[in-house]
């Protein structure tokens, strides 16, 4: 009880920290190389996006896990997808954005923050046809 | 699948908000059942039945 309590975090930080961490990740990969970023610091990215993919949401309902799965699949494939034309780009040796390899923590990167920026695509869609809904009834 | 919740609620004069928190799931979900992009589970949809006093053939229809 008192852990998931712990583990609740309203969707706007959530995306706010998402955002933060990308940009942190970024500039990282861009100043420091690929090497450097392969030393360790990659598992700290993949581990703070897993804390905020699977915390719980305010309203942890049916549909949110729903949507969760359906980005996870989603994200699953299309990783799958990027990391291969990524190792495929490597090597053919297009420069100079690509890497030599890709660890399995940077699959996991990409998969997690694709699959955490389609769960909030979803979730706001849904909530923003909610907004024209109560437009239409003339409430709130 | 086809369903009343919104011709319901409207008639019971609830908001999105109001029918969420009677069910106890976000507005979102309610507006996501509404506009048919998603089916509720069972429970859920039970729940939605009782609320508005029908069976649930009367809120979902196949």
């Amino acid at each position: 009880m008192l852990q998931s309590k712990s583990l609740v975090v309203e969707g706007k930080y959530k995306v706010a920290v998402f955002a933060g961490i990308l940009v942190i990740a970024t500039l990282h990969l861009l100043n420091s190389g690929y090497r450097d970023w392969n030393s360790g610091a990659d598992t700290a990215y993949v581990l703070a996006l897993m804390l905020l993919f699977f915390s719980k949401e305010k309203i942890d309902d049916e549909r949110v896990q729903s949507l969760k799965l359906t980005a996870m699949y989603v994200a699953f494939a299309a990783g799958w997808v990027v990391t291969g034309a990524l190792r495929f780009a490597s090597y053919l040796k297009v420069r100079p954005a690509t890497p030599e390899t890709s660890s399995a923590n940077d699959a996991m990167f990409i998969v997690l923050a694709l699959a955490f920026a389609l769960f909030h695509y979803w979730r706001f869609q849904d909530g923003r046809s909610a907004d024209i809904g109560m437009k239409d009834e003339g409430r709130e | 699948m086809k369903n009343h919740v919104r011709e319901l609620r409207t008639l019971k004069q609830w908001s999105q908000g109001e029918l969420a928190e009677k069910l106890g799931v976000s507005r979102q979900t309610v507006n996501a059942i509404e506009t048919e992009k998603y089916d509720p589970s069972l429970t859920l949809a039970f729940k939605l039945a009782t609320l508005f006093k029908k069976r649930i053939e009367d809120v979902f229809e196949p």
